[in-house]
């Protein structure tokens, strides 16, 4: 079943790169079919009008049925955005992103989910745990357990 | 399903799985919600979370039944490009004519060639290429074994072949090739060489006139002779032999012992005697030998003897030693240290009592066995370490009574010095008396006299100066030294 990513993923390519690519979506890197990187932009009134963020996708040899490792790139010209869900070194407390990750769901559908999420804050902030979780946070979002309160946003 | 196969035309997104984004490959459809998936990866999905991808209801593998025959036929007509595409083949079919058309038709599939023991696999359009130079297509009948040979390797075969039949060159008789040399063996033609050949004798013939040949022949009859003497001579070769290796073995042990000798007496060095077992008398004779490669330690050591009393005393030690000759008269009118002299008031005079020359090297004599010498020199070391000791004793005392010399003249000077300063104050005294006695004459100029002499006893006390008043800081000086030392 190994075989199965890069071939998904081919298709997801090549959908994202023959303009059915979301609004507000732009493939930055795709280079291989471990690492891809997208920039992302809220359209619309939001409280994030005008910034653009980067997400980084990474993805297992089990992909689709395992989820995608998705994070806002923190670096020199990417910020996080400040954000109740997302912690300012990128990880997102996402239910879709962890065990609510389905295999039908893709790239493209995250980051809808993420554009939508943004999108619908009402109020900039981080996370009321933000530092203690930066403080002791796995490389990797996929280790970390969420503990999913809030389905508003 | 991995053999993934590229469509020819768009497909329509209904037959599409939402899992792995390709037109369904034997399709299944859920009971309860009525998604359809790709067999092999919806058994995937539930194996990790058991529920419908779509929908999040709970889902097991029981719950997939075959979708459709209508979306089945839909998604098995799909038209495809032959899977051998990247070998040239330029194929499309029906998906579901893929494994028909790869079994009998596409030019590009491999297949294995047809000819038995030959393993290789052609693309189909390659096997009549093959059939030509496959070697494993003919068969040759031998015709010496009668058996069937592949054509490759029957050349091979043939030359060696056990069944071929060739001819004997003596006497024309002919025989398969297993069986020559049995033939040759016996063949009443073959050339043979006489039994005694080895003795000497030239007779070459046929086998059949070699019996007319020995009945004649000389060696024959000396035949028991010759074998007893050549037993004999193979016995003393070996001896021989035998007796070469052993004299190499000892020539070897030989060197080697005479390397081990001469490193021996180099480790000796000076103590290496020709005759070590012999007594004094006979080493005296033996010496000459020695003596004109090394006279120098030889005459250094007795010129030390001559020189250091401490040398002397030593070697009176070392003349307890058994093999000690007595060759020196003046090692024996050299006793031990003179007795030391006790602490004195001239002490001063005999300051330096241990200024003489001490040799640096103790003195060996070489005369005596290795053994000797090394009792001598243990009793030397033993000695010095005497003597020093003494030695450190002596120099406490000269030290103590240098000081109490030192202390008793620093206290002489003292009084020396006392007497200067009340001398210098009865001459102050006198001068500010007469100052004084000036004032009274003069009353106008005491002012500036006083101050004057204001400046002058600062003076004094600070650094020397010309005039009588250098006597002051001089005093002090000394004073504060001689306290220091004290």
């Amino acid at each position: 079943m190994a075989a199965i990513a890069p071939r998904r993923l081919t298709k997801e390519l090549k959908e994202l790169t023959m303009g059915e690519c979301p609004a507000g979506v732009q493939l930055l890197q795709s280079a291989d079919f471990e690492t891809w990187v997208l920039s992302l932009e809220v359209l619309g009134e939001s409280l994030y009008k005008g910034e653009v963020f980067a997400l980084r996708f990474r993805f297992e040899p089990q992909y689709p049925i395992a989820s995608p490792e998705v994070t806002f790139i923190v670096d020199d010209k990417f910020k996080a955005p400040i954000h109740p869900h997302v912690y300012s070194n990128g990880h997102i407390c996402a239910s879709i992103l962890g065990h609510e990750w389905s295999p039908v769901l893709g790239v493209a559908s995250v980051c809808i989910t993420l554009q939508s999420m943004l999108a619908s804050c009402k109020k900039r902030e981080r996370p009321p745990d933000n530092d203690r979780y930066v403080r002791t946070a796995p490389a990797s979002p996929k280790k970390s357990r969420f503990h999913y309160d809030d389905d508003t946003v | 399903m991995s053999a993934g196969f590229t469509y020819v035309d768009n497909v329509n997104t209904n037959l599409i799985c939402c899992i792995c984004r390709a037109p369904f490959l034997n399709p299944v459809t859920t009971r309860s919600c009525a998604h359809t998936f790709c067999l092999e990866c919806i058994q995937t999905a539930i194996s990790i979370t058991p529920q419908c991808p779509v929908d999040r209801s709970t889902l097991t593998t029981l719950d997939l039944r075959p979708a459709n025959p209508l979306l089945r036929n839909l998604v098995d007509e799909l038209t495809v490009e032959c899977p051998n595409a990247s070998l040239g083949c330029t194929q499309t079919m029906q998906r579901q004519l893929v494994d028909i058309h790869l079994r009998d038709d596409c030019a590009h599939a491999s297949v294995p060639c047809t000819h038995p023991g030959c393993e290789r696999q052609v693309q189909r359009k390659e096997l009549g290429k093959h059939d030509e130079t496959c070697r494993r297509q003919d068969v040759a009948m031998c015709p010496y074994c009668a058996t069937e040979r592949a054509v490759e390797g029957f050349e091979t075969h043939k030359r060696i072949c056990g069944r071929e039949e060739v001819v004997c060159p003596s006497c024309d008789a002919v025989t398969i090739r297993a069986e020559v040399d049995t033939h040759t063996a016996a063949c009443p033609l073959t050339v043979v060489a006489c039994a005694h050949s080895g003795n000497g004798c030239a007779w070459e013939g046929a086998r059949h006139a070699f019996a007319h040949h020995i009945a004649a022949c000389p060696y024959e009859a000396i035949k028991g002779f010759l074998s007893i003497h050549a037993g004999k001579v193979a016995a003393l070769e070996s001896e021989n032999a035998s007796l070469r290796r052993k004299v190499d073995e000892l020539e070897g042990g030989l060197r080697a012992a005479a390397e081990e000798a001469q490193a021996a007496r180099r480790s000796l060095g000076p103590w290496f005697r020709a005759d070590a077992s012999t007594s004094t008398s006979a080493s005296a004779v033996a010496s000459p030998a020695v003596q004109p490669q090394r006279p120098a330690p030889e005459e250094r050591v007795l010129r030390d003897r001559r020189m250091s009393p401490l040398n002397a005393a030593m070697l009176g030690v070392a003349s307890d030693a058994p093999f000690v000759p007595r060759t020196d008269p003046s090692l024996d009118a050299s006793s031990f240290f003179p007795p030391f002299s006790p602490p004195s008031e001239d002490a001063s005079s005999d300051a330096f009592p241990y200024g003489r020359a001490l040799p640096a090297a103790p003195s060996v004599n070489i005369n005596t066995t290795l053994e000797g010498s090394l009792t001598s020199l243990r009793n030397s070391i033993m000695t010095v370490s005497t003597s020093l000791d003494t030695m450190s004793r002596r120099h406490d005392v000269a030290l103590m009574t240098e000081t109490l010399r030192m202390h008793e003249e620093v206290q002489s000077l003292r009084a020396i010095v006392h007497g200067l300063r009340m001398q210098v104050h009865q001459i102050m005294m006198e001068r500010s008396q007469m100052s004084l006695s000036n004032l009274y004459s003069s009353g106008q100029t005491r002012t500036s006299e006083d101050g004057g002499w204001s400046t002058r006893a600062e003076y004094f006390n600070d650094r020397p100066s010309t005039g009588p008043s250098m006597s002051v800081p001089l005093m002090t000086t000394v004073r504060r030294t001689t306290e220091n030392k004290l």
